[in-house]
């Protein structure tokens, strides 16, 4: 999948990294004024094959060694960025790398969007996104196994093809360094069997089979790791954020939809029977927090009274992400290493990276509005519009945040955009009182 | 009060959202420059102040016109076009009676209109937080690595950049097995591809044909026009007597035999696949399958209500109708 040829990579990262930066980067929202200026044809032929081959891929600010991490250095101008990088590890989000003073503001958004906290995993990260990802197939097919045993093959049949269809090419190119048999074949039987000849006697061993070849795979992560009371939490995590999302994703007023109910109990499921296979490590090294954490999935599986849905939802899908954020919250700490394994972090509460974004744009206007270009600010201002949608969500957790900086916004509105001739002076009071707002949010924590 | 009715508008995420709201009457002078790339030849009647549908504060009657240009960039003298489009869960109401849980990118269904000229560069930075793995596919000439065939999990991302190449209507929509599933349940948008000496100026308008399996059982019960059944029969779209229209019309309807749009009291011009400069037909019926795309041109020369709905007059009924009001010139 996605396999870094790391030379031919990161030469042409380095060359479309410098183009990037080298070039002024103008921001105009509504243009689509027709192009006809050519890209320099070994550039944009550079670009295809990084295209074709492994754009999508980020750095790893966690895990990246130090060659990878040296071409945005060399780029951003730094002396031993690796060096600086490493010693602020680890990082729980990528604006730490700004709060940490690794980087300045203005060199994080540069590079910004090449850096993620997954995605070129190495490590215990890798492990741990690879056990989530059979943990998630496992968990597809504990609730396969039980309508199976309902005698419900076809309502049996999407949890057998979910592992096949979503997850298992994300796995597949590690099995062989991790001594695992490519098992798809044994998947697909399974699959064949319940789709087409869901009476046959052949059923059940064959979906055995399959269960078997998804342990075995489990087993490749060595015991040791597999009872680790650091490593299992954040495994037990990546299968929790699953489950909120597709249970979340499953109810609307009139039903829950029955397959992504079905998965989510599933994933709860295995992220039990993996905090059970810590239980007794776990309170050996933090009592506390074991007993929390069984007291938390005992809640929490109240969700998912049956394996077929009831009538009405015991929870709504706010209600459970607010159980599994609780939850996150007991089992983050005792990892002691990244979190967020597979979920990317920009996607939590965090609004300041959304925010610091935001405060950049509006300081624009007022730069425009200051040098008497209305027309510029006004202009500017749909980028703040597009910049605040963009953070406005994850401020909502803050209600207070939220509140008053959506009023100063509207003053802003009120002053600058609507009038045909703004007035300067109340368009910069409103702009300097916005700015002023959005800092007293800005260094307050998520 | 002026101030609620802002702090109300300022929810919508969608900035050319808000600046078209401007043309509705709060009287932007400058609005009607910056908003969109429609010369100020081309008359739109006013849009009616609804409410918003979807949890990304627009209505379907925003998304008729509702062009996402990207962020423009220039990166080496080329022009890159970037996006962000987040793959999300949220309940629509489909009818009085029905809550539907979507599937959608950035909180509205269909997904947002990408709109690019040939030859520019197209970044989309996509992130999945829907919960199953997701992709984005879209038609057009790409290279395989960016084909949209490999499954992104919940929580991570992927960035899909391609030439915006060739010219044309086309469409993106997610390819994760059952793919029935995860189109019916709504991640679809539309990819328009400028050529590169633009159209004449018209009236342009996104026309999306879907439909919904709600009870999950193979057969659709509703279908709609860009996402809400029956919308534009009780909002009727306004355009201007003796307008250039053109529509920029989709087929995603899973689960159905091809469809026949029409145009009542019309003829339009047919411009298939948007891969012409100059119409191949002219006709008041054409015939789609699923993810076949057109653009269709017409103008009328008087003032009423006119339907159009695909001739399958049973899913017209259940919800895939609408009427264009002509407002006359007087």
């Amino acid at each position: 999948m996605f396999k870094i040829q790391i030379k031919g990579f990161f030469i042409v990262a380095m060359i479309s990294m410098m183009v990037v930066i080298g070039c002024s980067s103008i921001s105009t929202k509504n243009s689509n004024t027709p192009t006809t200026t050519e890209a320099s044809p070994s550039v944009s032929q550079v670009k295809d094959n990084m295209a074709g081959m492994n754009h999508g891929t980020k750095f790893n600010i966690n895990t990246s060694l130090e060659p990878e991490l040296d071409e945005i250095a060399a780029s951003l101008k730094i002396d031993a960025l690796y060096d600086k990088v490493k010693k602020q590890r680890p990082y729980n989000n990528l604006n730490e790398l700004v709060s940490k003073q690794v980087l300045t503001q203005a060199q994080f958004d540069q590079v910004k969007d090449m850096l993620t906290l997954e995605g070129t995993l190495t490590g215990e990260a890798k492990d741990a996104d690879y056990m989530v990802k059979l943990g998630l197939m496992k968990g597809h097919l504990l609730v396969a196994k039980e309508l199976l045993d309902m005698k419900r093959p076809a309502e049996a049949l999407p949890h057998i093809g979910h592992p096949i269809e979503e997850l298992y090419v994300t796995v597949a190119d590690q099995l062989p360094a991790r001594g695992v048999a490519d098992f798809k074949a044994t998947l697909d039987e399974a699959k064949d069997f319940i789709k087409d000849k869901p009476s046959d006697p052949q059923v059940m061993p064959k979906f055995n089979a399959a269960m078997a070849a998804v342990d075995k795979a489990l087993a490749a992560i060595p015991a040791t790791q597999r009872s680790s009371p650091t490593f299992i939490p954040q495994v037990i995590n990546g299968l929790l954020d699953s489950a909120s999302a597709e249970y979340g994703g499953a109810i609307s007023a009139n039903k829950i939809e029955e397959v992504d109910y079905q998965d989510s109990r599933g994933f709860v499921a295995y992220a039990s029977i993996l905090a059970k296979d810590i239980a007794t490590p776990l309170q050996k090294t933090n009592t506390k927090a074991s007993s929390e954490l069984k007291a938390g999935l005992d809640d929490l599986k109240k969700t998912w009274p049956t394996v077929l849905p009831p009538s009405k939802p015991v929870f709504t899908g706010d209600e459970v992400a607010a159980k599994v954020k609780k939850i996150e919250e007991i089992t983050k700490p005792l990892t002691g290493t990244a979190t967020a394994i597979s979920s990317n972090v920009d996607t939590s509460t965090d609004f300041q990276p959304g925010l610091a974004k935001f405060k950049g744009v509006v300081t624009k206007v007022l730069t425009s509005v200051e040098g008497n270009d209305l027309q510029q600010a006004k202009k500017q201002m749909g980028e703040a519009i597009d910049a605040w949608g963009a953070v406005e969500n994850k401020l909502k957790a803050n209600k207070d945040a939220y509140k008053t900086l959506e009023e100063k916004l509207s003053d802003v509105q009120t002053h600058l955009v609507i009038p045909p001739n703004p007035d300067r002076a109340k368009s910069i009071a409103s702009l300097q009182a916005l700015i002023k707002t959005v800092d007293t949010y800005a260094n307050k924590g998520k | 009060m002026l101030k609620k009715e802002l702090q109300t508008k300022i929810k919508l995420l969608n900035r050319r959202h808000f600046l078209q709201l401007g043309l509705a009457g709060i009287g932007i002078a400058g609005a009607a420059v910056a908003l969109s790339n429609r010369p100020s030849t081309v008359k739109v009647p006013p849009l009616p102040s609804l409410a918003a549908t979807f949890t990304s504060g627009v209505n379907p009657i925003t998304v008729l016109r509702d062009f996402d240009y990207g962020t423009v960039k220039q990166e080496n003298g080329r022009t890159v076009r970037e996006f962000h489009f987040e793959a999300r869960t949220s309940s629509i109401q489909l009818t009085s009676a029905v809550d539907f849980a979507s599937w959608n990118i950035n909180g509205r269904v269909p997904g947002p209109t990408i709109r690019a000229t040939a030859g520019d560069r197209i970044r989309v930075y996509f992130q999945n937080h829907a919960g199953h793995a997701h992709t984005l596919h879209f038609h057009g000439i790409h290279p395989a690595g960016m084909d949209g065939v490999t499954p992104i999990l919940n929580g991570k991302s992927f960035v899909y950049e391609f030439d915006a190449e060739p010219f044309g209507v086309h469409l993106y929509h997610c390819h994760v097995a059952p793919v029935t599933r995860h189109i019916g349940k709504g991640l679809y948008g539309m990819l328009i591809i400028d050529p590169p000496k633009p159209r004449p100026p018209a009236d342009e308008m996104v026309l999306i044909m879907g439909a919904y399996d709600i009870k999950e059982e193979g057969k659709n019960q509703l279908y709609a026009f860009n996402g809400i059944p029956h919308y534009y029969m009780k909002h009727p779209i306004p355009i201007q007597q003796d307008q250039l229209i053109r529509l920029y019309v989709l087929n995603v309807m899973e689960l159905e035999a091809p469809v026949t749009f029409h145009l009542h009291a019309n003829m339009f011009q047919v411009y298939r696949t948007g891969r012409t400069l100059t119409p191949t037909e002219e006709t008041d019926v054409i015939t789609m399958g699923i993810a076949e795309r057109h653009i269709l041109e017409f103008a009328y020369h008087s003032p009423g209500k006119y339907m159009f709905h695909p001739h399958q007059d049973a899913l017209a009924e259940a919800g895939c109708m609408g009427q264009f009001e002509v407002i006359g010139n007087t």
